[in-house]
């Protein structure tokens, strides 16, 4: 791990800075653990023993900070935690966010703390059990609860609103993730290549999550419990979220449960029309699943350069760009695949 | 050449194979996952000893679509939309599924199924 955890005169002081914001007498840390998963976030459990105040009893928690090399296009984390306030103010089942301290004098880096949800979010072990048409449902319904929030929903202002085309704005961000990699893997130039030139219509903006897949939600005894990982959120075509949830490189093996490897791809869809009252865009959302591969691979490609470069050494980084060929494989079978169809 | 003996890869598969066997199993749970990608970068860099007969066919797919083994001059007809038409793309298409799964045969055979 590459990213320090707090020491103790650290966690002292949290809990002195918390008194405060809880408006109580005291505040103590219990059971305090790193949680895993944290490629560009410190994530920390941690019980908060409060006596006095409105938060007054044991408050289950997750603290979470940002790392010293975040990756391009991601939230701060006091954006990151109004991001948050907005979804759970919205209906859906996210973490409620309740400390923010985001000008990172504290601590050294902008941190908030948000209530701690159970289940698992591994993504290898929630495909294992049985296909879930229920849980398919629900989290087409938890999207579609999000993507009712619209430019101009109050606390986002801070949300950067695309330019004038949104598809050249996405091609060109991840054609500058990619770097050079995008002139030395014909795969990569392919893909750029075939989603300009087979652009669906886009939809009108909505408040996306831009990373909502199997890996970034929890459940516990088969029931959604929150949804997580909101540092990529921005106002994007609602398709986006759709496509990047089904995409075959977001299934964990499970190819045959098209809905992030747990459920159905219409149960899916299902739960996402009932909660907008919009149909899907069936053809609008393979082409943002070719779209998620590209950004996956670009994404990929950073988390490479960022462990070659020496700006942080990790295995898993390095493990992670050795991933391309699966990832443009999945891409290149995709388009096979509406090109097949067409 | 003066030949080391065993020689690279031999020695490799033998690393990899005592750590899959002794260490692997015995390794408490937070160094597990560490072990795990240990045992994949250590297969990969194996596979990848072994990857002539893979390279070649890459090399000679490159060759068959714009006559030299040279994946950026390949970008660059891509880029330039010489591939844009009907059949071209489809030809373009089943040539990079070629090389992409020439690379999976290295970095993930698992994926190739």
């Amino acid at each position: 791990m590459s990213v320090p955890s707090l020491s103790p005169e650290q966690l002292q002081a949290l809990a002195d800075w918390l008194t405060g914001q809880a408006g109580a007498a005291t505040v103590r840390l219990a059971d305090v653990r790193r949680l895993s998963g944290g490629a560009i976030s410190v994530n920390l459990s941690m019980d908060l023993i409060i006596a006095g105040g409105p938060f007054a009893g044991c408050q289950p928690v997750v603290f979470r900070a940002g790392s010293p090399s975040g990756v391009s296009a991601s939230l701060s984390k006091a954006q990151e935690a109004a991001v948050l306030r907005a979804a759970f103010d919205a209906g859906v089942t996210a973490p409620e966010p309740l400390f923010v301290q985001g000008d990172g004098a504290l601590l050294g880096s902008p941190f908030y703390i948000m209530r701690r949800a159970g289940g698992v979010a591994a993504g290898h072990r929630l495909v294992k059990a049985p296909p879930s048409p229920a849980l398919a449902h629900d989290l087409g319904q938890q999207l579609g609860r999000l993507h009712r929030l619209r430019p101009g929903a109050p606390g986002l202002d801070f949300l950067p609103l695309p330019a004038a085309d949104l598809l050249d704005d996405c091609l060109t961000a991840y054609r500058g993730w990619l770097g050079e990699m995008a002139g030395l893997d014909p795969a990569l130039a392919y893909g750029l290549r075939w989603l300009d030139r087979r652009r669906p219509a886009v939809g009108d903006l909505v408040l996306s999550h831009r990373d909502y897949r199997t890996g970034n939600y929890l459940v516990e005894a088969g029931k959604l419990t929150a949804i997580i990982d909101w540092e990529f959120a921005g106002w994007s075509d609602p398709m986006e979220d759709i496509g990047w949830f089904c995409a075959a490189c977001w299934r964990f093996g499970r190819r045959d449960q098209e809905a992030g490897g747990i459920g159905d791809r219409a149960d899916f869809y299902a739960g996402y029309e009932a909660a907008t009252g919009r149909p899907v865009n069936h053809q609008a959302v393979r082409w943002w699943e070719v779209m998620a591969h590209l950004r996956w691979a670009a994404i990929a490609v950073q988390q490479a350069k960022r462990h070659v470069s020496g700006a942080e050494h990790s295995l898993e980084l390095a493990l992670t760009g050795r991933m391309l060929p699966e990832i443009t494989h999945d891409m290149l079978r995709e388009i096979d695949q509406m090109e097949a169809a067409a | 050449m003066i030949r080391d003996l065993p020689d690279s890869q031999n020695l490799l598969e033998t690393a990899l194979a005592s750590l899959r066997a002794e260490l692997l199993p015995n390794l408490p749970d937070h160094a597990r996952y560490t072990g795990l990608m240990v045992a994949n970068a250590l297969a990969i860099v194996l596979r990848d000893l072994q990857a002539a007969e893979a390279r070649r066919r890459i090399a000679e797919t490159l060759t068959g679509l714009i006559g030299q083994d040279d994946a950026p001059a390949l970008c660059a007809a891509i880029d330039a939309g010489r591939f844009d038409e009907p059949a071209p793309d489809a030809t373009l298409r089943q040539a990079l599924l070629t090389i992409t799964r020439a690379r999976l045969s290295i970095s993930n055979p698992k994926a190739l199924g």
